[in-house]
């Protein structure tokens, strides 16, 4: 089936200049094609004219590296529940409708071009103590460290975050908590992350501060516009791990 | 390490409101003497006053309703700056989850505290009325409430803000919880709701006097 639409999309050349929407109308798109897709072929019709491409962020086009972002007719990620902007299909939207396609919009976030955002913030969060230090050397036999069940499935569902920045985007307050908890909530529930964890959870508070982004105030809107369904839990266990930290050191 | 950080603000927000929220649940518990009559309703204020403990107990709410305040509003700011460079110009269609007074909880905490101010000075430092009970000589605040309680502007001024109240109460409540990392899993829909409950009972409670007293109260 091929379909028809009215695309308003933001135009900034970077930083530095002031944005705004464009109006572009685009047809023979096929409804099994995804979001982006479709913008590749509206990027193709552009270079053609001599006009230049909508940049946007992407990467696996598989729901799992986090690199897409995009703001779709006010959510960040498009209409669904629990899927990323790459896996939008266009039969999700009726044949001639409008799409409003904006960039993530927060401080902490600051705008390179078009629909992309520099969003390194996350990576300097991640670097002030979302890891684990391991010696060197032969890889651990299996089973090795036994962890409950009922932890693994709970730190998977953290470690499913893949740090696109929806929270942030979806936030009235540009907070990122539910990032930073689903990182410290991951490795505080295993034993592998157990050594550094109160170091983990005050690090990586300081450095979300300092990157200017907000505090949370439990809307809970970040967890509705999570693209990998990571709950609320993880921010009350972050609030508990901070205690934790304070009160064992 | 910085040792005031967003979940520690968040501690501050929690528990001064916490603080609130169970004064305001035994203000209204205790006000309901109203419809037992003037000399019990007097009598358990008389109690109240008299107490050495209440200087305590009024400093404790000074300070958490300062904190809570100061918190809140140094918040609300920073979050403002923190937040977009440019608003959506689309709403979004989707539920993102949060309710209207989860996102409104700046505007009705300002609205209490002026609240606040003028229900302090039209009950606690309002017009002194004496009676005596057995000898015993003790403030006749009933007499000021039955005063107050007929003049509808007055009435109509309190059952909005008592709605405000019950809105700041039915985020704050269960948000608490959250801020102090106390819910996990299945338990998040019975907070809320508890919340929920909690901010009724509180509003509806309060507001159940002035509507007695306006309609009912022929003293």
């Amino acid at each position: 089936m091929s379909h028809q639409y009215h695309l308003k999309i933001w135009r900034q050349k970077n930083s530095q200049s002031e944005g705004k929407f464009e109006n572009y109308s685009i047809d023979n798109i096929h409804s099994d094609m995804t979001l982006l897709e479709m913008l590749d072929v509206l990027n193709q019709q552009l270079a053609i004219k001599g006009e230049d491409p909508v940049s946007f962020d992407h990467d696996c086009r598989e729901g799992i590296c986090g690199s897409c972002s995009l703001v779709i007719n006010g959510n960040p990620h498009g209409p669904d529940s629990g899927t990323t902007s790459c896996q939008i299909f266009m039969r999700k939207f009726p044949n001639g409708s409008q799409l409003v396609i904006e960039p993530f919009r927060a401080k902490a976030f600051p705008l390179i071009k078009d629909l992309v955002v520099n969003r390194s913030a996350f990576d300097r969060i991640i670097a002030s103590g979302g890891y684990v230090s391991v010696d060197t050397g032969s890889s651990v036999d299996a089973n090795a460290t036994p962890i409950s069940k009922i932890a693994a499935e709970m730190a998977m569902d953290s470690a499913a975050c893949i740090g696109c920045g929806a929270c942030v985007a979806a936030c009235r307050n540009g907070s990122a908590m539910l990032f930073v908890g689903a990182k410290v909530s991951h490795l505080a529930l295993l034993p592998q992350g157990d050594p550094e964890r109160s170091r983990r959870v005050q690090n990586m508070m300081t450095q979300m501060d300092d990157e200017g982004f907000g505090s949370c105030t439990n809307m809970g809107s970040c967890a509705g516009a999570c693209p990998k369904d990571i709950s609320l839990d993880n921010i009350a266990r972050l609030n508990q791990e901070y205690m934790r930290s304070l009160l064992k050191g | 390490m910085k040792y005031m950080n967003s979940i520690a603000y968040k501690w501050i927000m929690a528990l001064t409101g916490w603080a609130w929220a169970l004064f305001v649940m035994t203000h209204m518990i205790g006000n309901m003497l109203i419809f037992s009559g003037a000399k019990a309703y007097n009598t358990y204020s008389h109690f109240l006053v008299s107490n050495p403990l209440i200087y305590i107990a009024e400093a404790g709410l000074v300070l958490t309703i300062l904190g809570h305040s100061f918190t809140g509003l140094f918040l609300f700011f920073k979050n403002r700056y923190c937040s977009k460079p440019l608003t959506y110009s689309v709403k979004p269609t989707r539920n993102k989850g949060a309710s209207f007074s989860s996102q409104s909880m700046a505007y009705t905490g300002s609205f209490m505290l002026a609240f606040l101010i003028t229900h302090l000075i039209t009950f606690k430092y309002g017009t002194l009325y004496m009676v005596k009970y057995e000898d015993k000589e003790m403030r006749d605040i009933f007499r000021l409430v039955v005063e107050v309680f007929h003049n509808p502007n007055y009435v109509i001024w309190y059952i909005i803000s008592l709605f405000f109240v019950g809105v700041h109460l039915s985020h704050g409540v269960s948000s608490g919880f959250q801020s102090l990392g106390l819910i996990h899993g299945k338990s998040r829909n019975i907070i809320k709701i508890i919340g929920y409950f909690y901010a009724i009972i509180v509003a509806l409670g309060f507001m159940a006097q002035p509507i007695f007293m306006y309609f009912f109260y022929r003293g």
